[in-house]
């Protein structure tokens, strides 16, 4: 599904380039749930940045469901990933303007869908994370895990196929980490979600298909 | 999505109370100032009665003439005669053209008008009127001063006053120097108080008394061609006010109108012919027309020249300096939307990420700009309002009185949309376009 090649992405300043990826090839199957580890500063986030195309590679391509994404135009990797890609962030990133139910429907906003449809679908959505008693609350009201499940069911309200989520534990402690992974897991599995998810935890690696190990912008594994 | 957008736009302005004050006061007393600087153009400039026809119209308010400094050559003859020498001495004056020895200017006498002006074939027709004759008149015995135009016939065909009652003076009345005088509502209601109607009442000045045939509705504009508070025909005036017995000059201007507003130049270009085919009398070598349009006289007193039509210039500084007052609130506005919407990076980026295009991001902010726009145009609206009320009860614009119409609020939504979409354009234009990750990077909740 997600077929990567020969990539690399370099930061280039007046005086020097840093590589932040060197020629990685990898590929990731429909339905996997695959972890991309590593120390700081390896790569991990630029990678998952790439894949979901919220960043331009220097060289490279990536491939996603037979789709080379490289050089097309921002409207067109707008829609893709609207209607294909969702994203988890470590630090939520929700609007603290909206309450929950606005922040889950954002996505389907850039759908042209109306309003009633948008606030069906996000309400399931929110069901689906168990949190449709919070949806007229602001995010400043919720805990850490909930807020990360408002931004999971932000992710999954328009059904992607695909979803990247960059350290969703990260902020959140063991008991509530293991919730996310408990909610990620059951969306890979009933849904059969492709899921990347970056992450420094060893032990919630240890929950999904695939490790990938990035050591200063190379694979090693 | 607007309803969104809607959302997020009330709680961004309450969330930064100061920014959006200090926004709202900037853009309302911006705005303020150009609808009154609007309704006072539209007053003075615009095609309102009794001006309807002024891009028709050519006003000569008065005429210079010039003597030429001689040069004179004298030729000697000498003739021998019966052995004496008889000398002939021939002295030659030519004059030098351009360089003057003597100069006068003034209003023109009614029958050089009559004569050389009335009988031009490019105008439509021609007035003769004298104005802003001061005079003083008691009602009650209380001293109230007037400001008279003296007037022909032609005077109401080539400017559409209002009349409220009545009727203007026809040739008859003119010829006849009938004793009949139209007055503005304000002064008949100054003069006689409140009444049904003025016709037929009397106005006495000194050992003249004077029948009201018609009332007009008082003229906003201040152009001197029509500012006036009666109006009495023009062979009322002694003959020294109407002839000066000195070259052409006397007491009158004359006001031409052109069948359209092309033709206004073929006017022009007559009275050159006229210049310069003239019989010159009292010595004088040349004379020129002083001819003007509104905006001319408009800009005369204000800029000077008083031979050269400065009409045009007048109106390219107000608007140069409008413009200039726009674009520092403007300015201003930019950086404050930059700094705001620098805040806002985190969103942004979320936005995109999740299928926002640089196009919806544009039409978010600047449609959040424009909300607060035209809440700040609400605002400055109600102040304009408040303050030509003032400006109108003080007369601070010498009895011109401002009025808002549909014509200026619709101009002035229009300023105040325009101004909100520029000042919002640039800024959202320049977050828009960045990239994706490096707006993650920037954390709020």
């Amino acid at each position: 599904m997600i077929q990567v090649t020969n990539l690399s992405k370099s930061y280039f300043t007046a005086t020097m380039e840093t590589i932040a990826l060197d020629n990685i090839n990898l590929q990731i199957a429909k339905g996997e749930f695959v972890s991309i580890m590593g120390p700081s500063g390896c790569g991990k986030s630029t990678l998952l940045n790439l894949m979901g195309l919220l960043d331009e590679p220097t060289e490279g391509q990536i491939m996603i469901d037979g789709k080379n994404f490289r050089h097309k135009k921002e409207k067109e990797l707008a829609r893709y990933r609207n209607h294909h890609l969702g994203f988890i962030f470590q630090s939520f990133h929700l609007i603290g303007d909206l309450p929950v139910i606005d922040n889950v429907e954002l996505p389907l906003l850039y759908r042209g869908i109306s309003a009633r449809e948008r606030r069906k679908k996000a309400e399931e959505a929110l069901a689906r994370v168990e949190l449709t008693h919070r949806k007229a609350r602001y995010p400043n009201q919720l805990s850490g895990g909930q807020r990360q499940r408002v931004a999971i069911a932000r992710a999954i309200v328009g059904h992607p196929s695909i979803i990247m989520a960059d350290e969703p534990t990260g902020n959140l402690d063991s008991v509530l980490g293991n919730e996310v992974i408990r909610i990620l897991s059951d969306l890979n599995q009933r849904d059969q979600v492709t899921i990347v998810m970056v992450t420094h935890d060893e032990s919630m690696a240890r929950k999904t298909h695939r490790i990938i190990r990035l050591y200063d912008g190379s694979i090693v594994n | 999505m607007l309803t969104n957008y809607l959302k997020i736009a009330l709680k961004t302005f309450s969330r930064n109370r100061f920014y959006t004050l200090v926004s709202l006061f900037g853009i309302s007393f911006t705005l303020m100032v150009l609808m009154l600087a609007t309704a006072f153009m539209d007053n003075e400039w615009g095609t309102n009665p009794p001006l309807s026809n002024k891009d028709k119209l050519l006003i000569i308010p008065h005429m210079d003439m010039r003597t030429w400094k001689r040069e004179s050559s004298v030729h000697l003859d000498t003739i021998y005669l019966r052995d004496s020498m008889i000398v002939d001495t021939t002295v030659t004056e030519v004059p030098i053209p351009g360089v003057q020895e003597n100069f006068a200017s003034a209003n023109m006498s009614y029958n050089f008008l009559k004569d050389h002006i009335s009988t031009m074939k490019s105008p439509e027709i021609v007035s003769i009127y004298a104005p802003q004759i001061p005079t003083e008149v008691f009602p009650q015995e209380i001293r109230m001063a007037l400001s008279v135009n003296m007037v022909d016939e032609n005077y109401w065909k080539i400017f559409d006053f209002d009349f409220m009652e009545g009727y203007p003076h026809d040739k008859t009345a003119i010829d006849n120097q009938s004793r009949l005088i139209v007055l503005t509502d304000h002064t008949a209601l100054q003069y006689f108080g409140s009444r049904e109607s003025y016709l037929g009442l009397e106005v006495v000045r000194g050992h003249e008394i004077y029948e009201v045939i018609g009332v007009v509705r008082t003229p906003n504009s201040s152009s001197p061609a029509v500012r006036a508070d009666a109006f009495l025909p023009i062979t009322l005036m002694p003959p020294h006010s109407l002839k000066y017995e000195f070259g052409y000059f006397g007491g009158c201007h004359a006001a031409l109108r052109a069948p359209d507003k092309l033709s206004r130049e073929a006017m022009t270009r007559e009275l050159r012919q006229i210049e310069q085919n003239m019989e010159m009398v009292d010595g004088f070598d040349v004379m020129n027309f002083w001819e003007k349009s509104i905006a001319d006289l408009y800009a005369w007193p204000v800029l000077g020249g008083n031979n050269e039509r400065l009409g045009k210039t007048l109106v390219w500084i107000v608007f140069g300096t409008l413009g200039l007052f726009v674009l520092i609130p403007i300015f201003n506005l930019i950086n404050l939307n930059i700094t705001r919407i620098l805040e806002r990076s985190s969103e942004i980026g979320v936005r995109k990420a999740f299928g926002a295009h640089t196009g919806h991001l544009l039409f978010q902010f600047v449609y959040e700009n424009v909300l607060l726009t035209l809440a700040g145009g609400a605002l400055g609206f109600i102040f304009s309002i408040l303050v030509m009320r003032w400006f109108n009860q003080i007369e601070i614009l010498g009895g011109t009185m401002l009025e808002f119409n549909i014509k200026i609020f619709l101009k002035s939504l229009a300023i105040t949309i325009l101004f909100g979409i520029l000042s919002g354009l640039l800024p959202a234009w320049k977050m828009a376009r960045k990239e994706i990750a490096t707006t993650l990077k920037f954390n709020r909740i």
